[in-house]
């Protein structure tokens, strides 16, 4: 290898380090932002909300950086894209589903605020 | 690299054009495992999306039953030991087997941090009869319960009514209360086990004889050892091919150009972190 491609090389992993060191940083600084906003209580799906999204920032650093998905093939990211709009489709929609049905067991004012304690039974 | 009839370097496989073709077919490869993980994964998180929705006082239960503290020196670990893969990576990608093994090793020891950590949490939960099946027991989750009533006060209907009775009633901290060093001394002197969980928690006001755990507590813990035990079985693996990657580079397997089992296990430990990332909120910060 000639000296100016050693260089090259170097600055090269120079760069990267760089980088590297300031999502470590991040990633820590997310650890402690995550445990702070746990004592924030939002109320209903607002808490899990939150504490999903800032995961989901920390969990982007990761795979970005980390795992280089910043250069890797084209046919990668796309992998990647579409195993996590799976995921994201696998996770929200149950979600809905279950924030939107009918608790018969439970009184008005959690999770239904609207309904009447007698249950779907009475409309028949 | 002798070259006879062969114009390209010996660790590419005849089947591709170039070594930039088989490297992204074998990332890409490398890939679509970690899709098959993410599904893996994906099923323990839906199902928790959906029992946690369907009975959220077992969660705030649950997870008052989880040390944070633990929880999160145990991220710090793991993102600590995600720097230390990168740093193995870029060895590798320098041609350096001492900086493989050596960032490998530190890897793996903080791995191995980790599952220890894992294993005082697991062993405390087993002590308090928190393991879903023949000894589950719910004496130490109502106790948690009654140190806190408050946050349970928008629960109604799960089977948890005696508490919102003890709001105004709570007891303060074991620690700070100086009028709870009595009942300490008396549950000290019973000895850790059999005598019904108590072990004053909860400053030693006993609980109402009509207290019961909320709705789906035992799903809770289901899915804690579910989740966490998986996570946990993943990084078991992955110290176990850390071990055969070692041998491997130090029999000289790797080259600055060549080091795709190095880049590999650098991915599938990032993904463990991250699984971890989502675990930790989901579960001990509720």
């Amino acid at each position: 290898m000639s000296e100016a491609k050693k260089d090259h090389h170097d600055d090269h992993h120079d760069d990267h380090m760089k980088v590297y060191w300031l999502v470590f940083v991040g990633l820590l600084i997310g650890t402690v932002i995550t445990v702070l906003a746990s004592k924030i209580k939002l109320g209903g799906y607002m808490d899990v909300t939150l504490a999903l999204a800032i995961a989901i920032c920390k969990a982007s650093l990761v795979l970005i950086f980390f795992m280089h998905l910043r250069e890797a093939a084209r046919i990668v990211k796309l992998v990647a894209a579409g195993t996590f709009l799976w995921l994201i489709i696998l996770l929200a929609y149950p979600v809905v589903d279950i924030a939107s049905r009918y608790w018969i067991a439970v009184e008005p004012g959690w999770l239904n605020p609207h309904a009447e304690l007698s249950g779907p039974a009475d409309t028949e | 690299m002798s070259a006879d009839h062969h114009d390209h370097p010996p660790y590419q496989a005849h089947h591709f054009d170039s070594m930039e073709q088989q490297n992204q077919s074998s990332m890409m490869g490398m890939w679509l495992f970690m899709a098959q993980e993410i599904m893996f994964f994906g099923g323990l998180f839906a199902a928790y999306m959906a029992y946690r929705f369907s009975y959220p006082a077992a969660w705030v239960a649950g997870a008052s039953t989880l040390d944070v503290n633990l929880g999160f020196i145990n991220t710090l670990v793991l993102i600590c030991s995600s720097f230390t893969v990168i740093l193995m990576v870029m060895a590798a990608r320098k041609g350096s087997d001492k900086g493989i093994m050596g960032w490998l090793v530190a890897t793996m020891v903080l791995g191995a941090a980790f599952l220890g950590i894992k294993y005082v949490e697991y062993t405390g939960k087993f002590d308090h009869h928190l393991f879903p099946g023949k000894n589950f027991d719910t004496h130490y989750v109502m106790g948690k319960m009654a140190a806190h009533p408050e946050k349970y006060a928008e629960f109604k209907g799960m089977g948890i009514d005696w508490v919102h009775e003890l709001v105004g009633h709570e007891s303060h901290d074991h620690e700070s209360g100086d009028k709870h060093h009595g009942s300490e001394d008396d549950h000290a002197k019973e000895g850790a086990h059999g005598d019904a969980g108590d072990h004053g928690d909860h400053g030693g006001h006993a609980l109402p004889a009509d207290a019961t755990a909320p709705l789906g507590i035992a799903l809770y813990f289901g899915l804690y050892f579910a989740m966490t035990g998986t996570h946990a079985l993943h990084m078991v693996i992955g110290i176990g091919i850390g071990i055969w990657l070692l041998v491997k580079t130090k029999r000289g397997a790797w080259c600055s150009e060549y080091h795709p089992y190095i880049e590999y296990f650098g991915l599938y430990w990032h993904f463990v972190d991250i699984v971890w990332i989502f675990l930790f909120p989901l579960l001990y910060l509720i």
